[in-house]
């Protein structure tokens, strides 16, 4: 791989990872309070794609208001799917909740079958055009989108960029989300021990909801920017991006947000990675990080900033 | 003869030492007692002998056969069983059927596995094993008198059955070598006394060498032939009940708290 | 009852199901009879992951990776040879499938032993997880066989799949598999392996103390489970004469619909697992009016696709919140209850 084309993967990567990390954050957030792998997280995400969609078609508002209601609704939504599915099983064996969650990934789906129907749509007269244009550093011509170009040059997509900005944005604000205001000291309080935090009065239930919420949000946002860059939207676009934040979750240590965050980039870069190495792999690029997760599943299931669980005796 | 050697083995969780520097020996057919207040680290203590944890530093041996960090099954298998402090029975099994899952390393382990799973899936040959396998059981079941409970879901025993069970459970598994963990927690007088009976019986007539965690004095001091205390994870006090009842060492260590309950 | 008198009583059950079967086989449609058989189908796969996760308590969401291995396994050997030359287009199937061809009986038996193989190799690493960990190790697994599927073309066909399958699938073979399953599986789960595998589902750490290889029974038991998982599979893909690598053919959505099966019939018990295969098989084919057009109140609306499947996924959810038990719960089928059953009508 030569320097140009290397660096150009590593941006793609980079914007490819900066989308798992939003998604894995949701995911390590529930695991890390109700030991739950959220099934239905993915689902949440093409949710919020579909709302976007919708929005635009259906009020023709600028897509800016549209992204607005699509990430509201994808909170509202993920504090709906625990209020509804898992807060009647909070006391339930684990495996029951984890069972429940697939029945719920797969009830969002078939509702987006149901709802919006199974055909993909394209999304690219959703956003504004230039989003999908090629930024070329050291070259001067302009590509729109689906265009070979010929000449040298670094190139990638706006949307890379794009993409990146607000994942820095949105962690940003998960931080300060987390670290300064009192749910987030909540939220915090409640994965390390729910008895004790509700013996100090905090509704635990509220704040596992808002914790749904939030990451269901940052999903949503995730969700609109991958609808952008694959231009479409279908009902099962969640399923694997999903089972992939997951992986990067899980690398990243369960539980702990800078380890999605990390988790989430080095997944994007590996991928992007490998199938510029080996462009004759590039079918098997889904199964890759799955390959990934059983390895450190095997080697080190606390992943990278995880604390490892001891069992009691 | 020597049945355990405990060598210098310590235990620590992060920063806290749960058990430091505990030296220890244990002959065929003793009774011994290990002691100490809550959180001393006498499950921990187990726990390491019968492979749950992995000791931090120092070595067990079990019959002359150094035995440190090998897995629990394996360990079971050498003939070292235990009952557990917060009862862990086969909730949705039968009582029998708990008692009769302690034989089935029997059958399982080593080569004649697969012998016996063929056997089990053709069911040719099978049933004179598992007739055997439930004699076994009833029997252990009587010589702890809860044999009338053979058919109920060990889950809906009442809190010192289980801890019966608990005991046939560890004895069906063939040890040698019992560790018995607070088996009178949660007794009353009159079934500790009888508790007190059964373990001494179940001494002789099964040729056992028993090490047990009690918290009720008069029990251990009455039953064991030889104590160990710990506080903190050390080794205060060790030799045979008058002795360790009359260490300043142990007063220290219990005043105030539960040494109180000596006098019960 | 004694133990005669069961034995009685189970023969003179058997006959009259094969007679039932055969009444079935010659005087039902053949739309009718095609039910049957998939309800055989479904309840192979059912009672093997029942095996596997409802009795040895470890959680797979990698069934359809075994139903796929099994179903390509078989089919590679039960199609002809000048029917593989006119498949595979993308690329020549590699030797020695492209030259032999086998009966079906042995065509399924090798594949569930290659789909066995499979199961040890991904038990193996996988089974040292535990609990949701375990569940999406597997999950990646069967997802990985899936795009292997997609993209070994000189094996698969890739996307194409493999077509034109003989209609082997009729009521004998998923019946007559059925019947080797449920014995086996029964008969391993009433011995003392099984009761070790319950001891292990019930709590780890004491079946560890009271000195079984939790691994090694783990392994065997998501071996058996593979095993006939892989039958089910051949049985499958020549049910439907294809077999591609779509995720609703043998991907997550086939574990998800084996998996309402067996949390619909009472997660543990075989009986229920059956029952619930049978069930899924019924109300699919039932609920097919919801995506044909429909006629309400006079008003003609067109058919909905999907529906059936927003159907069966809130049926799902809504058991595992009100009625975790389902029908069955744990409980099985014995001539025992059956006839305490009768006589407390009777008193009533
Ligand atoms: N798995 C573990 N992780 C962390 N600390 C532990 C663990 N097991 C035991 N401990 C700690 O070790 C100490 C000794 O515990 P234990 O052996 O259970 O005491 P005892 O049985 O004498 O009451 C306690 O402080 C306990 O909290
Ligand atoms: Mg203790």
């Amino acid at each position: 791989m030569d320097p140009k084309t290397l660096l150009q993967n590593f941006v793609n990567g980079l914007s490819l990872g900066s989308l798992y990390a939003l998604i894995a954050i949701g995911y390590t957030m529930v695991y890390g309070i109700l030991r739950l792998i959220n099934f239905a997280h993915g689902d949440i995400f093409m949710m919020a794609a579909y709302f976007t969609f919708f929005f635009v078609t259906l009020t023709q508002l600028p897509w800016y208001f549209a992204a607005i209601f699509a990430i509201a609704s994808a909170a509202v939504l993920g504090f709906g799917v625990d209020r509804i599915a898992y807060k009647p099983i909070r006391k339930a064996p684990r495996i029951s909740a984890l069972i429940t969650a697939i029945g719920v990934s797969f009830f969002l789906e078939s509702l987006a079958v149901v709802i919006f129907s199974g055909i993909p749509r394209s999304f690219r007269t959703i956003f504004p055009q230039f989003l999908n244009e090629m930024i070329i550093l050291g070259g001067h011509m302009e590509v729109k989108y689906g265009q070979e170009v010929i000449l040298g040059g670094i190139r990638f997509p706006i949307i890379s960029v794009v993409t990146l900005i607000v994942t820095a944005v949105a962690i940003v604000f998960l931080w300060w989300f987390i670290y300064k205001t009192k749910i987030g000291m909540a939220m915090r309080s409640v994965s390390v021990d729910i008895p004790t935090t509700s013996l100090m009065g905090v509704n635990v239930d509220r704040i596992i909801g808002m914790t749904f919420a939030l990451g269901s949000a940052l999903a949503g946002v995730g969700g609109i920017l991958w609808a952008v860059r694959y231009p479409q939207v279908w009902p099962y676009m969640g399923f694997i991006p999903g089972m992939k934040a997951f992986v990067a979750a899980v690398f990243g240590g369960i539980g702990s947000v800078p380890g999605a965050v990390m988790g989430g980039l080095i997944l994007g870069i590996t991928e992007v990675m490998m199938v510029g190495l080996f462009p004759g792999a590039a079918g098997y690029r889904d199964a890759f990080a799955f390959f990934i997760l059983i390895i450190i599943l095997s080697v080190k299931p606390s992943g990278l900033l995880g604390k490892p669980e001891l069992v009691k005796v | 003869m020597r049945v355990l050697l405990l060598e210098g083995i310590t235990m620590q969780f992060g920063g806290l030492t749960a058990v430091g520097d505990v030296s220890l020996e244990i002959n065929e057919g003793e009774l011994f007692g290990l002691i100490g207040p809550n959180g001393a680290g006498k499950t921990t203590v187990f726990n390491m002998i019968t492979g749950h944890y992995k000791p931090t530093r120092g070595k067990i041996y079990f019959s002359e056969k150094e035995i440190t960090g090998l897995i629990p099954d394996r360990i079971t298998r050498m003939g070292i069983a235990r009952t557990f402090q917060n009862i862990r029975l086969f909730q949705d099994l039968t009582v029998l059927e708990n008692v009769m899952v302690a034989q089935h390393h029997s059958i399982s382990s080593g080569g004649q596995a697969a012998r016996w799973f063929i056997k089990s899936v053709t069911r040719i040959g099978y049933s004179v094993k598992e007739r055997e396998m439930k004699e076994k059981a009833l029997n252990l079941l009587k010589v702890l008198g809860i044999e009338g409970l053979a058919n109920d879901k060990s889950g809906s025993l009442s809190y010192g059955a289980q801890r019966l069970l608990e005991i046939a459970r560890a004895m069906a598994t063939g040890a040698s070598l019992l560790l018995l963990d607070e088996p009178a927690a949660g007794m009353n007088a009159s079934e500790t006394a009888q508790l007190v009976h059964t373990i001494r019986k179940i001494r002789n007539d099964f040729n056992l060498t028993v090490l047990l965690i009690e918290h009720d004095m008069k029990l251990v001091m009455g039953l064991c032939e030889r104590i160990m205390v710990l506080d903190y994870g050390r080794t205060i006090s060790e030799g045979d009940p008058a002795y360790v009842q009359k260490d300043r060492k142990v007063i220290e260590a219990y005043l105030g708290k539960e040494w109180v309950t000596i006098g019960r | 009852m004694t133990v005669k008198k069961r034995i009685v009583f189970t023969a003179v059950a058997i006959i009259c199901l094969i007679i039932v079967l055969y009444l079935s086989q010659e005087f039902m449609s053949s739309y009718y009879s095609r039910i049957i058989t998939l309800i055989g189908i479904y309840g192979i796969m059912a009672v093997s992951l029942t095996l596997v996760n409802g009795i040895s308590g470890v959680f797979s969401l990698g069934h359809a990776g075994f139903i796929a291995v099994g179903a390509y396994t078989s089919a590679l050997l039960t199609l002809s040879p000048q029917q593989k030359e006119i498949t595979f287009l993308i690329e020549k199937l590699i030797w020695p499938f492209n030259s032999i061809q086998l009966p079906f009986f042995w065509a399924t038996l090798i594949g569930g032993v290659v789909a066995a193989i499979f199961a040890l190799a991904i038990g193996w690493p996988s089974l040292r997880l535990t609990g949701d960990y375990f569940a999406i190790a597997t999950l990646g697994f069967a997802e990985i066989i899936r795009i292997f599927a997609l993209n070994l073309n000189s094996l698969t066909n890739g996307a194409l799949g493999l077509k034109a399958l003989p209609d082997h699938s009729n009521i004998w073979a998923s019946w007559g598999w059925l019947l080797v399953t449920v014995a086996c599986v029964t008969s391993l789960s009433y011995s003392s392996f099984g009761r070790a595998l319950r001891a292990i589902r019930e709590d780890r750490v004491a079946a560890q103390a009271m000195g079984i290889n939790v691994f090694k029974h783990q392994l065997m038991a998501f071996v058996v489970g593979g095993f006939f998982a892989g039958i089910s599979g051949s049985l499958y893909a020549h049910w439907l004469s294809t077999i591609d690598p779509r995720t609703n053919t043998i991907g997550i959505m086939l574990t998800f619909n084996v998996l309402i099966m067996i949390v619909l019939g009472g997660l543990g018990s075989i009986t229920g697992a059956i029952i619930g295969g049978a069930l899924f098989a019924f109300l699919s084919e039932w609920l097919r009016f919801l995506e044909g057009p429909m006629n309400i109140l006079g008003f003609k609306i067109m058919g909905i696709t999907g529906l059936r499947m927003l159907v069966f996924s809130s049926l799902f959810v809504v058991i595992m919140i009100f009625w975790p038990r389902g029908i069955m719960g744990r409980r099985e089928f014995s001539w025992d209850g059956l006839a305490s059953l009768f006589k407390r009508r009777d008193r009533k």
